[in-house]
């Protein structure tokens, strides 16, 4: 097709939509003091918005929001689906470089004074995008229903519990519920795919038509404000390369950095110290210094606060310069401020054990439970006719298994599996677990996890049955398995079915942009 | 070349480049049911063979372990055995040629007919009336231990040519 044709195409589409217009409308605007990196710090958030809403789409495909299968239907889906691993990282990390990039975008925003007559509506609309952000940080993690996410959500419901008179009735419209349930959870799916979804949008729109309205502030050097270049192509073409860096840094992430796999959510592990996402650290280590009745306080006073501090400069800082050099004070306040958050996000991060090894029963020689022989003798071929339990279907966290194993194998079996020499208390000494027996090991982990998982539930000739006797919860189990697993040599997150492995994904599009940029080059 | 033309051909070549990888992923991810490969073959007992006449077809149960994504689930099909002397018996699908439906035993008649639309097949399988395309699905199987296993498969109906489309019940 010949450009003639794309113009009579373009002409039809034009008297029967305003096409030309809304093209104008979006791409003509000029940039006072010319394009700059500094001002695609906005268009990174929309798109990362954009990768977001996509990716999150993506997962629903397979994501199943209720209490039985959440962790098992995204695990699923990482390591079966082809490309389940890239949607998830993508929209993990995205999430997080969200977070980071509109942090970055309001600095910049309030360094270059921008949220000053007339210019209020946008800066706060800004402020409800941010707080749009942290609800979908908070309501996120929960879904995938792992250690993190769950303890996450349960402090989080408890510290709203504890607000004074509306606790309860706030509990009650968030989650439904007072305790983390099946019916907290698909409300937190509601909130996060649907109701905070519609609010950002709204407050989005607001936002881009205001700003649109007002145009570009641009340079803060009143010389440089005299030369201008157009946001198409010149802006856009520096947010592209912005665009492009953000995404090769999200997709390496995903390779290289994937989402742990943290192990289901026990509600009776009591070991498990929760810590939040990085966006809450600050507030997480700021509670710490309101200890009793003031904590309740705190948890009220501390969003009021950080809303009024954002929404109070247009009203505080209403003279007309802009120049940061001239607006000490504010400046000043800015640092402060800043400094107090990130003193106290590092604080927060570093503050108490990364992850407790755990109050597990210690299976003592003396006091073994009582050995299911019955069961054991039904166990004579490991192979035929297996029993699974639930642990099967959980992907383990192999650190989390290695303490369990410590705690309750570890007399039997051995350190990693070796038996342990001149002991007089044990009494045995368990099979090597390491290398395992051959009629249990299987190169597939889904495979010899099934294996595995008879003799751990039901025991095998003296070896007590953990499952059947409920001395481990399920999801300790699939802990344990992801540890002996790991001891030998096969990885329990093992993805099956890639569509393209991690590592082969990368090298391709490293070569694309190679060959793009060569061509690029070449034709310039 | 001018530096516009320079630079709106790096905003195509990012923008297709972006858009190309999410394009690619996500259709491979959206067509790979398609492209599933074949199971590895599972046998499974037939209860009942122990008490079956010769030469007296019987509907047998066989209990299925289906996988669906992460969920194993226990499901029950019938196959009708005609067994021809301790060594030699035929497995057929319980599944109509025609279009899907479940036949059934005509003593009178000694002939499987399918109440659907009136298919009539001979003991061996052979089609003698109606429009099945083709005799009756054989399935696979072995004896060990005098014990039946049978390969559960499902074949496309209403065509000449036996063609496998899946192992689910």
């Amino acid at each position: 097709m010949n450009k003639f044709s794309f113009r009579r195409i373009g002409s039809w589409i034009n008297q029967r939509l305003p096409l030309e217009g809304v093209r104008r409308w979006l791409l003509h605007e000029e940039i006072p003091g010319g394009a700059s990196f500094f001002y695609s710090l906005g268009s990174a958030s929309i798109f990362l918005l954009v990768i977001l809403f996509l990716t999150g789409i993506w997962e629903l495909f397979v994501y199943v929001p209720t209490i039985d299968h959440a962790y098992e239907s995204l695990s699923y889906f990482r390591l079966n689906v082809p490309f389940g691993w890239l949607a998830h990282g993508l929209h993990y990390w995205s999430a997080i470089a969200f977070s980071v990039i509109i942090v970055l975008h309001m600095i910049r925003t309030f360094i270059w004074g921008a949220y000053k007559r007339p210019r209020e509506l946008i800066w706060f609309c800004g402020v409800a995008l941010f707080f749009l952000m942290m609800a979908f940080m908070f309501t996120g993690p929960i879904l995938a229903w792992d250690k993190k996410g769950y303890w996450a959500g349960r402090v989080g419901m408890e510290m709203v519990g504890a607000i004074p008179i509306f606790g309860s009735f706030f509990q009650s419209i968030i989650w439904g519920s007072s305790s983390l349930t099946q019916v907290a959870l698909s409300r937190m799916f509601t909130w996060h795919i649907a109701l905070l979804p519609i609010l950002l949008i709204f407050f989005l729109t607001i936002h881009l038509f205001a700003f649109r309205k007002q145009g570009s502030i641009g340079t803060l050097s009143l010389d440089k404000k005299k030369k201008s270049s157009p946001l198409w192509p010149d802006q856009l073409y520096k947010n592209s390369i912005v665009f492009l860096v953000l995404f090769l840094i999200l997709i390496s992430l995903s390779v290289f950095v994937p989402p742990p796999f943290g192990g289901m959510a026990d509600p009776l592990d009591t070991g498990y110290i929760p810590k939040p996402a990085w966006i809450f650290l600050s507030v997480y280590q700021l509670l710490k210094y309101f200890p009793g009745k003031w904590e309740s306080l705190a948890i009220v006073g501390i969003p009021v606060i950080l809303g009024l501090t954002l929404l109070l400069p247009p009203f505080l800082d209403r003279k007309e310069r802009r120049n940061p050099n001239k607006r000490i004070t504010a400046m000043v306040c800015a640092f402060l401020l800043t400094t107090f958050i990130v003193v106290l996000t590092i604080l927060g991060y570093l503050s108490g054990p990364s992850q407790a090894g755990g109050n597990y029963s210690l299976a003592l020689p003396g006091s073994m439970p009582k050995i299911s022989e019955e069961v054991g003798k039904k166990q004579k071929n490991l192979t035929e006719n297996p029993i699974l339990g639930k642990s099967t279907r959980i992907i383990g966290n192999y650190r989390n298994g290695e303490t369990i194993y410590e705690n309750n194998c570890l007399l039997c079996h051995g350190h990693l599996g070796q038996p342990v020499r001149g002991r007089s208390q044990i009494v045995t000494f368990g099979p090597s677990l390491k290398p395992i027996d051959k009629q249990l090991f299987d190169n597939n982990p889904q495979r010899f996890v099934e294996k595995l998982d008879p003799v751990i539930q039901h025991g095998s000739g003296i070896m007590p049955a953990f499952g059947d006797q409920a001395v481990l919860t399920q999801q300790k189990i699939a802990d344990v398995e992801a540890y002996l697993l790991k001891v030998n040599g096969i990885e329990r997150t093992k993805i099956l079915h890639p569509g393209v492995s991690p590592i082969r994904f990368f090298l391709i599009l490293s070569a694309l942009v190679f060959a793009m940029l060569i061509t690029y080059f070449i034709v310039v | 070349m001018s530096r516009y033309f320079r630079i709106k051909l790096g905003i195509a070549l990012i923008s297709l480049f972006i858009a190309g990888v999410l394009f690619w992923t996500f259709i491979t991810f959206l067509i790979s049911p398609f492209y599933k490969k074949e199971k590895d073959k599972s046998y499974s007992e037939v209860f009942g063979f122990a008490d079956v006449v010769e030469e007296m077809p019987s509907k047998l149960h066989i209990k299925l372990i289906r996988k669906d994504a992460y969920f194993k689930l226990n499901e029950v099909e019938d196959v009708w055995v005609i067994k021809h002397s301790d060594k030699s018996i035929t497995v057929f699908s319980p599944i109509c040629t025609h279009l899907g439906c479940r036949y059934n035993w005509e003593k009178k008649a000694k002939n499987f007919v399918c109440p659907c639309h009136a298919s009539i097949f001979t003991i061996e399988g052979k089609v003698v009336a109606g429009p099945a395309p083709r005799p009756l699905d054989t399935l696979p199987y072995e004896i060990k231990d005098e014990k039946l296993y049978v390969e559960w498969l499902r074949y496309k109906a209403g065509v000449a040519e036996k063609i496998v489309i899946g192992s689910e019940a």
